[in-house]
């Protein structure tokens, strides 16, 4: 079960529209190393997970990035909040607004839909975290692509906020994976569901 | 919400390499935490000196609602570092004073500016949590 609380994880309040930004950012919403994706895939992962480290872990991360997903949409929002078709049409954005009108739609920064191959959920612990090793160090080269194309500082204090979160979460999978390489890393001996 | 990017009263982060020490972990004080989106001193790692901003609340409600953040985000921390070490006493122990610290934050926002779970709404008319502004609108 999981309750909503009516705040962002981190204040986000952008002033300037920035249509092209939005375009990139929205990655992070729907794209392979974005917030959807991280979540969704930690919270399918869970349920396989062999001892209670694992399930907790794999919880609290796959619903803080529920939030995150809430912040990149907070971003788009309001970087394309009263822009005009001339506007969209210079950020490149007809396609999108032609399916997807104003709306948050999950895609990644070349359009491409987010699809549930995303959530990588293989069974296997070891191969999960190390999974889920490797997202968060690529959701944070990201959130530094993204960094380098703004001098905003009401959109790079967020963008900061949530690149320092991925290395938080790398670190905490890196200690559960040195543990589950030791006790559970042992391909030979097949575990029945 | 206004801001700045290396403000000169804004505290410089500290930062020093040092091998993981599972029993006490090096801590920035909250208000620290939430800037930087780290609790942790060994593991935070600036980029490009993009990682320094100072948050200024531009009214009474972006200022209590920070508070709420602030100690919400402390407490997430610890519960993340207790998940892989669930046997670090004083950090449970800074979990629940964190914890609790968001609990009182949060009455004192709700209190003035309305519930933030739909539990804490009031028993009056019109229903309170309906009303916003909602977390992505920018008055918020």
């Amino acid at each position: 079960m999981w309750l909503y609380s009516k705040k962002l994880q981190y204040p986000i309040s952008i002033k300037n529209k920035d249509l092209s930004m939005a375009k990139y950012i929205i990655t992070q919403f729907g794209g392979p190393n974005g917030e959807l994706a991280a979540s969704m895939r930690y919270i399918s992962q869970r349920y396989t997970m062999p001892d209670e480290k694992g399930k907790a872990l794999l919880t609290d991360i796959g619903t803080e990035e529920l939030g995150h997903m809430e912040m990149v949409s907070t971003m788009v929002y309001q970087l394309t909040q009263g822009a005009s078709i001339e506007e969209i049409k210079a950020a490149g954005l007809q396609s999108y607004y032609t399916e997807h009108g104003c709306s948050l739609f999950p895609v990644d920064s070349n359009g491409v839909p987010f699809t549930a191959a995303y959530f990588a959920a293989t069974g296997d612990p070891v191969a999960d975290i190390a999974e889920d090793m490797a997202a968060e160090q690529k959701a944070r080269a990201v959130y530094e692509n993204l960094m380098n194309q703004t001098q905003d500082p009401d959109l790079l204090a967020p963008l900061s906020f949530l690149r320092q979160r991925e290395i938080i979460h790398y670190e905490r999978f890196r200690e559960l994976y040195e543990e589950y390489v030791k006790k559970y890393y042992q391909p030979d001996i097949k575990q029945n569901c | 919400m206004n801001i700045y990017q290396d403000n000169q009263s804004c505290f410089q982060p500290f930062f020093m390499p040092e091998s993981h020490c599972d029993t006490n972990p090096k801590l920035f004080d909250a208000q620290e935490a939430i800037m930087l989106g780290n609790l942790f001193k060994e593991l935070y790692m600036s980029y490009r000196g993009f990682s320094n901003y100072c948050l200024q609340p531009q009214n009474k409600r972006q200022q209590a609602l920070l508070e709420v953040q602030t100690y919400e985000f402390v407490a997430h921390e610890i519960n993340l570092y207790l998940d892989i070490h669930p046997k670090n006493q004083r950090m449970v122990q800074l979990y629940r004073e964190y914890a609790d610290k968001a609990k009182a934050a949060k009455k004192d926002f709700e209190k003035e500016f309305g519930p933030l779970l739909v539990s804490d709404s009031e028993n009056k008319v019109p229903f309170q949590w309906v009303q916003g502004p909602w977390p992505w609108e920018y008055q918020c």
